[in-house]
């Protein structure tokens, strides 16, 4: 018997970063383009942005349907639930995949973490990092794993960047220095710039469509 | 029963009960959650008097299950370790608690699998996989601690440290005592599990029981709160 492999995706990043929205954004593109998509939401404390994503893309667009929407509690730990200990996302994973395996995708929203975070191969076969220009424009430099490990580097909430003392210009050098070639991309998940950018790159390199 | 301690059964057991090998055992807190948001949690003797109350509950069901389980295995009873296994999941009346025992007990039995072969775990995790089986945390600790030469007696101190550290790490994390204070409780607790691991050795599978319905509550209210950090 030959089974189609479902690709995940996973999204990490700080706290406030714009995961959620950029996951919603994604989702709304992606199912444009008739991609079969599922999400699973992890979230340090409650089901707010599984529930957020529900009520946007089941209830309000129908998209989805609510059984391919689910959250996760991570206990505190975000980074073990998708890297050290990946054990309850893999479950949620086999859970998807089997009930769905007409499925092209599955975007897997990290807890909100630090810098350092990457996703265990286990659960994330790519991975988009996810941070904003609030942050500071010393955070590309930072080093985390998560800004040099990352498959796509987002950089979001270009729009504020003259309102906190962001030089966009330093951050796209610092980037470009810190990712050796790797994407990168700078958007604006409310307005939608930047995103036909990032959904190009995951049709091509991530779908290979 | 197996009462042979080799270096390899000793490798084996600290390998199964770190806080590193995949369990998710980061995400429970077996009610303590629920009682933390009550309030419920204004002191360190609140928290040791709630792990008396589960390490008498592991005593009476989950540790005969894990034995039964172990000995089983000992007979390559398949169809035993399965009716052991259901009977155990019927017990578990709390949704969250259920459900976090069957994924802790999966995950143990996929990532053993991948490293040691044996026909009874390949077996088992085939009937687990199917949904044929439940796949409790106990039972299937029971089995795999056969399997890599664990004796039973140590495979019961096991289960029941390894759930003990779930709730204490829960504790810790919500901030009701400190990195410290967790050891001082976990060296206090050692009299306790010996006595629960004993009393466990005396009861049969067919007389496990359970018996803590402020604790069933305090499960079955954790689904309803609308900020937790906890899968149950």
């Amino acid at each position: 018997m030959s089974s189609k492999k479902i690709i995940r995706l996973g999204i990490g990043g700080p706290v406030g970063s714009g995961k959620t929205t950029l996951v919603e954004q994604l989702a709304i593109r992606l199912a444009k383009k008739k991609v079969k998509l599922g999400i699973i939401s992890n979230d340090v404390v409650s089901k707010e942005d599984a529930m957020r994503l529900h009520n946007k893309l089941c209830d309000e667009l129908g998209i989805l349907p609510h059984d391919l929407v689910l959250g996760v509690q991570t206990g505190g730990c975000p980074h073990a639930a998708v890297r050290e200990d990946p054990s309850v996302n893999i479950d949620v994973l086999q859970q998807i995949e089997t009930s769905h395996p007409e499925l092209d995708l599955i975007l897997l929203e990290g807890g909100g973490d630090n810098i350092t975070i990457t996703f265990s191969p286990a659960v994330a076969d790519f991975f988009i990092y996810v941070i904003d220009v609030a942050g500071g424009e010393k955070y590309p430099r930072k080093n985390g794993l998560g800004i040099i490990q990352s498959d796509f580097l987002v950089i979001n909430k270009k729009d504020l960047a003259p309102y906190v003392g962001a030089d966009l210009g330093v951050m796209e050098k610092d980037a470009r220095e810190i990712r050796k070639g790797k994407p990168f991309v700078f958007t604006n998940c409310k307005s939608g710039e930047g995103l036909d950018e990032l959904e190009d790159l995951i049709m091509k390199n991530v779908l290979f469509m | 029963m197996s009462t042979t301690f080799t270096n390899e059964s000793l490798l084996s057991l600290l390998q199964i009960s770190d806080s590193f090998f995949p369990l998710g055992g980061y995400s429970l807190s077996f009610g303590l959650e629920t009682l933390s948001q009550l309030g419920a949690l204004k002191k360190k003797d609140n928290i040791t008097s709630l792990l008396s109350v589960f390490i008498e509950q592991l005593s009476t069901l989950d540790c005969p299950a894990t034995r039964s389980a172990y000995q089983a295995a000992e007979n390559s009873d398949l169809k035993l370790i399965v009716s052991i296994d259901r009977k155990l999941a019927s017990f578990k009346n709390v949704k969250e608690f259920y459900e976090s025992s069957k994924r802790s007990g999966r995950s143990l039995i996929r990532t053993v699998r991948t490293f040691m072969r044996s026909k009874l775990l390949n077996e088992y995790s085939d009937l687990v996989e199917s949904k044929n089986a439940p796949g409790t945390y106990p039972v299937s600790l029971g089995l795999v601690c056969h399997e890599l030469g664990i004796n039973e007696e140590r495979t019961v101190f096991l289960m029941m440290y390894t759930l003990m550290i779930s709730i204490l790490g829960a504790a810790v994390r919500l901030g009701h005592i400190t990195h410290v204070e967790v050891q001082g409780i976990i060296h206090s607790s050692k009299e306790a599990l010996e006595d629960a691991a004993a009393k466990s050795s005396t009861i049969s599978w067919n007389h496990a029981r359970t018996f803590s319905p402020a604790l069933d509550i305090m499960g079955m209210q954790h689904v309803y709160l609308q900020a937790k950090m906890f899968a149950c």
